[in-house]
């Protein structure tokens, strides 16, 4: 991913500044911790040579971040180039490092070193799992190196390969990584219900999460496949666009349509949505809010007001792409069926 | 090992090796146009703190640097042409054992000119062969070398970049270019 300049977007979207400041104010937030991490992690780094990298998955590769984000971090090796427990000992020192510089870095889904082959193998076969699926689809939308950037980019380059190099199935669209990502997104919604109803987690911030930067994200690939419908490098302008944080993409996904205006409505409710995550005060909230009290809740009546219009301005963009013949025909074909 | 006159020419940053300096720095990119081409220092274009950490970051791609070798051993001749630090080529080059691992490089601090102006490509022209491949990750600067005479490879990020120079190598114009290599490339 690049550091997005969204100022450049606002003549376009027809939104003033103050409507989009915590999207504007997140990015240099994100880009600055990103370059000061990538220094204090450089040392490690060199241990690490070009057998394995670490990337932030996130609000921060998403250059959505605040003080009151956490890191995920993946750490990915290639098994042929360092052992399992050489790479389990990198990645704690990783970890080590980053908690002695105060930069919270939750143990939940990203639990421990992942070799490169389990990603780029046996994909949609019995013995793919959800782990697996999900960092081949955060690696490819949603990271940003942190350790080891020339092994972040071989990795990336070698999940990708693996949807083109499918002569038979990668479809003309690359519908094998499409398919593969809105797979993911569902993931993440069935996975949503796990973690509340089994692992009693707290719910209403991970509701809040879905219904915002998980819905963008799912949407940002959806207009990202619909921008690159028979551009003649088809594999290169979605490569470039996956790799580029989901509101860009729909914002430069709908350009190629001459739509990039309809997107304004997006951006502000999404700006709400980052201003509310920024509040520890109302994480903290969220995470102790019982689901038998959300709906008295007002902070949360607030919030799901705000979904509601992510949800509204996203079908908006949807029904604005469908008025193209192509984007109608591949939304038919390949996102609804 | 078959002796070739053919060259392929690589980018450095982006194709071969990682990462950019805008990964640890914010500057204005006329700190870079300047530094790029020599007219100012390390010194003058970041600091000392800087320095160090981009030199502990840099490194090339494994498979990249793979294939590199790889065409060398089928005896084809390797040319690094990169918008860089000299000094910074150097430092990656003490990172790997072949540190003679280019035949030959054209970089935009010792030849002061940067990609994709036109003084560039004529200093690439005085070190490798005419319609030599040339591989960049910017597609701009592919379109001006082809301009200046070069075949060219875009490494995109979705980019099966062996497939690609392969297909050069072995293509109808990699006989042309063997039977026209006595003639000079104008730009």
């Amino acid at each position: 991913m690049s550091e997005p300049d969204y100022h450049s977007l606002l003549g376009e979207l027809q939104v003033e500044e103050g409507a989009v400041r915590h999207i504007l104010d997140a990015v240099p937030f994100s880009a600055d911790l990103l370059k000061r991490v990538r220094a204090e992690l450089a040392e490690i780094g060199e241990e690490c040579g070009q057998a394995a990298a670490a990337f932030a998955f996130g609000s921060l590769a998403r250059y959505d971040a605040s003080d009151c984000s956490d890191l995920d971090l993946g750490f990915l090796y290639f098994p042929d180039r360092i052992p399992k427990d050489g790479a389990a000992a990198l990645r704690d020192k990783i970890m080590a490092r980053l908690r002695s510089l105060a930069i919270e870095v939750p143990e939940k889904t990203f639990l421990r070193p992942i070799p490169v082959p389990d990603l780029t193998s046996h994909i949609g076969g019995p013995a793919e799992t959800n782990e697996m699926l999900t960092y081949r689809a955060l690696v490819l939308t949603e990271s940003e190196w942190i350790v080891g950037a020339p092994t972040a980019t071989e990795i990336r380059n070698a999940i990708f390969y693996r949807y083109t190099e499918g002569m038979t199935t990668r479809g003309k669209n690359l519908t094998s990584l499409s398919n593969d990502l809105h797979r993911y997104y569902r993931t993440l919604c069935v996975d949503y219900r796990f973690k509340v109803e089994e692992g009693r987690k707290p719910w209403a911030i991970r509701n809040m999460k879905l219904r915002h930067s998980r819905k963008i994200w799912h949407l940002g690939n959806i207009v990202a496949e619909c921008a690159c419908l028979f551009e003649e490098n088809h594999d290169a302008r979605l490569a470039e666009l996956l790799g580029q944080p989901p509101l860009w993409r729909i914002a430069h996904g709908l350009r190629r349509y001459g739509k990039v205006q309809v997107a304004a409505r997006l951006f502000r409710a999404y700006d709400a949505f980052l201003q509310e995550m920024a509040d520890k005060d109302v994480r903290g909230a969220l995470d102790t809010l019982n689901f038998e009290e959300a709906y008295a809740d007002t902070k949360f009546a607030t919030m799901k007001e705000s979904a509601h219009e992510v949800q509204r301005a996203a079908a908006t963009i949807l029904r604005e792409l469908a008025e193209a013949p192509e984007c109608r025909d591949y939304m038919e074909r390949y996102v609804w069926l | 090992m078959a002796v070739t006159d053919h060259w392929v020419v690589f980018d450095l940053i982006g194709v071969l090796a990682e990462p950019s300096w805008r990964d640890i720095a914010s500057l204005a990119p006329s700190e870079w146009d300047a530094f790029k081409v020599g007219r100012t220092s390390e010194e003058e274009f970041w600091s000392g703190k800087h320095q160090k950490t981009y030199r502990k970051l840099l490194g090339f791609r494994t498979d990249r640097l793979n294939y590199l070798r790889a065409l060398k051993d089928r005896g084809y001749r390797v040319c690094v042409a990169t918008n860089f630090s000299a000094k910074w080529l150097d430092y990656l080059l003490e990172k790997i054992p072949d540190r003679d691992l280019f035949d030959a490089r054209c970089v935009s601090d010792e030849v002061k000119a940067a990609k994709p102006a036109p003084e560039f490509w004529a200093k690439l022209g005085d070190r490798v062969g005419p319609g030599s491949i040339f591989i960049d990750d910017r597609r701009e600067n592919c379109k001006a070398a082809e301009g200046a005479g070069f075949r060219s490879v875009w490494a995109h990020p979705a980019c099966r970049l062996e497939e690609e120079v392969e297909r050069l190598l072995s293509g109808p114009q990699a006989r042309a270019t063997k039977k026209d290599s006595h003639r000079q490339t104008s730009v």
